[in-house]
């Protein structure tokens, strides 16, 4: 099991997510809607964890393949999931530089949900957004 | 009502969602709240994701009203074993591929359960396995609908007027030969069943009979055990019961624990003035109407009947009920088929013939547990509305936990019981039976004020009725006398103009008919 990080408990900053992507220096595959804001964040790699903590403004951030994580943002109409490992990834095996497959592309399109593939280890995205909320709430 | 039917692939991990998805749309499209969308979406996906990682196939059937949501998930498969094992978080038999997909947690059946109001599973091994659920659409409506349980007998009553007194919410009058009760005042606390010496007031009679179905789990609150305890043993009574049919009984007695402790924890995390424990449904009614700033103050879980029910979830279960507050919780929002109450006394008639001799009772008697000195104990009705006075204005801010039971000496003073509460509490052992795995559970409707005391729908409306009782109540003598029905002299003034009362009732006021006779 990899690392599972909490909701962001207290974090009240709201952030845009393009520039959340550009600075965490995450890859924007689809932009979805603009101006989503993102209240909540959420990293896990279990699809009932992430169910249950998946609310308004939730942005998952997850190793597991992108379809799943798109098809489950798509299902509690989440604005943004960030990948990690390259959305490819299987439990046990993250291949780092892949690209998601285009079936989790199309189906993001097709919802309007922004796909976000960070290049960092989920350890370390999750690090990068932390910052990024903390300076949001100082600003 | 509409159905619909879904077919699910087993194996079939890229169009897995479909169904839900179906499930979802049509939810969107009859407006559900939100809150209640989101619950019902995750059940419908964990169970659809339970067909695709397990099964060969299955299907999704949706029924849905104006009231609920039922889904039904059936599927060709392997089954499983130990129903009762799977519901254990984190037990799981997925596959590898499933898992790496970020299935197969373990906690797929728990997370529907904790998701919807209604959840049943039955499965035979190597055929498939029957999945139901059932989401209320709406949330249990507050207001002058709230149910209660009361019943007044249509003879009896000898106008004694104890009842009308009594009644913390002045639910009560007595107009001609019987009492009347105004159901969106009444809290279902019994004072007036208690203080009736007439036998006019009682449960109301539609509850179940007490016969044990099939698999039924039998439920016993504390106080019901303590009835038999200091004369028969828990193994005399559990072997009666079981000769009536009750294989499985439960005692509630760790759901009321769980929910101490949870109110414990909720009081040390929240500080400010002292947290009320929801552990009496009565005392939470009278707070809805007549405390309704204090809701705040209310430990946000289930009373420990509604805990075991829900841990019952889907089984059959008959609960023996101790008052009328529980008897509505049990019916309220309900399928029929599930939950029966019966009261006390209908199972001691047919345990009682069945127990053995009664044994030296003296053998039994055990010191009851100390008291947790963070904790008051409030009990009565008359105790419960003064302390909760006390706190609505800030007087009381000391313990941090108030336990307030609507009955003296809490449901071991049931008017439904025969043993003396004082008696009984002391012969109750702790932990005489199994106890139920349960833990306290976090309502998922919030408790709501009732508009039990506001005199009109609008404002101005109950403004103009407010200064319509205040000029009456100057020429009504201000007694409290009763002798009118109502309770108190304002409380004639509001039910003559809401029409309740005629406008001669007093007999003592000026102008009024004691006068000119």
């Amino acid at each position: 099991m990899y690392g599972r990080g909490g909701p962001a408990a207290g974090w009240a900053a709201t952030l845009i997510i393009t520039d959340l992507a550009a600075k965490i220096g995450a890859t924007v595959v689809t932009a979805g809607k603009e101006q989503a804001a993102i209240q909540h964040v959420y990293a896990g790699d279990r699809i009932s964890d992430l169910l249950n903590h998946a609310g308004r403004g939730t942005l998952l951030v997850s190793h597991l393949p992108a379809i799943q994580v798109i098809r489950l943002a798509e299902l509690m109409d989440l604005p943004a999931v960030c990948v990690v490992g390259g959305g490819r990834a299987t439990a046990g095996s993250p291949c780092q530089g892949a690209s998601p497959e285009p079936e989790a592309v199309a189906a993001a399109q097709r919802h309007g949900t922004s796909l976000l593939v960070s290049p960092a280890e989920l350890l370390e995205t999750c690090g990068r957004i932390y910052e990024c909320l903390c300076q949001e709430r100082l600003a | 009502m509409t159905e619909s039917c879904c077919e699910i692939r087993g194996g079939d991990f890229d169009q897995a969602g479909a169904a839900s998805r179906l499930l979802k749309e049509q939810l969107k499209k009859i407006g559900v709240a939100p809150e209640i969308l989101r619950r019902a979406v995750i059940a419908a996906y964990e169970a659809e994701m339970n067909v695709v990682i397990h099964a060969h196939r299955g299907v999704m059937k949706t029924a849905l009203d104006d009231t609920q949501a039922r889904v039904e998930v059936l599927d060709e498969g392997p089954g499983i074993a130990d129903p009762e094992l799977a519901m254990t978080e984190g037990y799981s038999t997925a596959g590898r591929r499933a898992r790496q997909l970020g299935f197969g947690a373990g906690l797929g059946l728990p997370n529907i359960r904790k998701s919807v109001d209604r959840f049943t599973i039955e499965s035979t091994v190597g055929q498939g396995t029957r999945l139901r659920f059932t989401i209320y659409l709406k949330p249990q409506a507050g207001g002058p609908d709230k149910p209660n349980s009361l019943q007044i007998k249509a003879e009896g009553c000898t106008q004694c007027l104890r009842c009308i007194r009594v009644c913390p919410t002045r639910a009560m009058r007595v107009r001609g030969t019987r009492p009347q009760k105004l159901d969106y005042l009444c809290v279902d606390c019994m004072s007036c069943i208690a203080a009736c010496p007439a036998g006019a007031l009682t449960v109301e009679p539609t509850v179940g009979q007490f016969v044990a179905a099939p698999e039924c789990v039998l439920v016993l609150q504390p106080a019901v055990v303590a009835q038999y305890v200091p004369a028969w043993s828990v193994e005399d009574l559990q072997e009666g019961l079981r000769q009536l049919g009750f294989s499985k009984v439960i005692v509630t007695e760790r759901a009321e624990s769980d929910l101490r402790a949870a109110v414990l924890e909720h009081a040390q995390a929240e500080g400010g003035g002292p947290t009320l424990s929801s552990v009496c449904p009565a005392v939470l009614n009278l707070i809805e109407t007549r405390f309704p700033s204090l809701l705040r103050s209310v430990a946000p879980y289930l009373s420990p009947l509604e805990a075991v029910r829900e841990e019952l979830s889907g089984r059959r279960a008959t609960f023996v009920v101790l008052c009328l507050a529980q008897k509505t919780l049990l019916g309220m929002g309900r399928g029929p088929e599930e939950v029966d109450a019966v009261l006390p006394a209908q199972m001691e008639s047919k345990l009682r013939p069945l127990l053995k001799s009664s044994r030296d009772a003296a053998a039994a008697v055990e010191a009851a547990a100390g008291e947790d000195p963070r904790i008051a104990r409030i009990t009565g009705m008359a105790e419960v509305v003064r302390v909760l006075e006390e706190i609505e204005n800030g007087d009381m801010t000391e313990p941090r936990v108030v336990e307030l039971y609507a009955c003296d000496e809490g449901c071991f003073g049931s008017p439904l019981l025969r043993e003396d509460p004082r008696v009984s509490r002391r012969y109750y052992r702790t932990s005489t039976a199994a106890p139920l795995a349960a833990r306290a559970i976090r309502r998922r409707v919030a408790l709501e004020g009732r508009p039990g005391l506001r005199l009109d729908s609008t404002m101005a409306g109950a403004i103009q009725k407010l200064a319509e009782i205040n000029r009456l109540l100057q020429d009504l003598p201000g007694e409290d006398c009763g002798l009118c029905g109502s309770p108190t002299c304002a409380a004639l003034a509001e039910d003559i103009v809401l029409g309740r009362a005629s406008a001669d009732a007093c007999r003592k006021a000026s102008g009024g008919t004691d006068e000119t006779r």
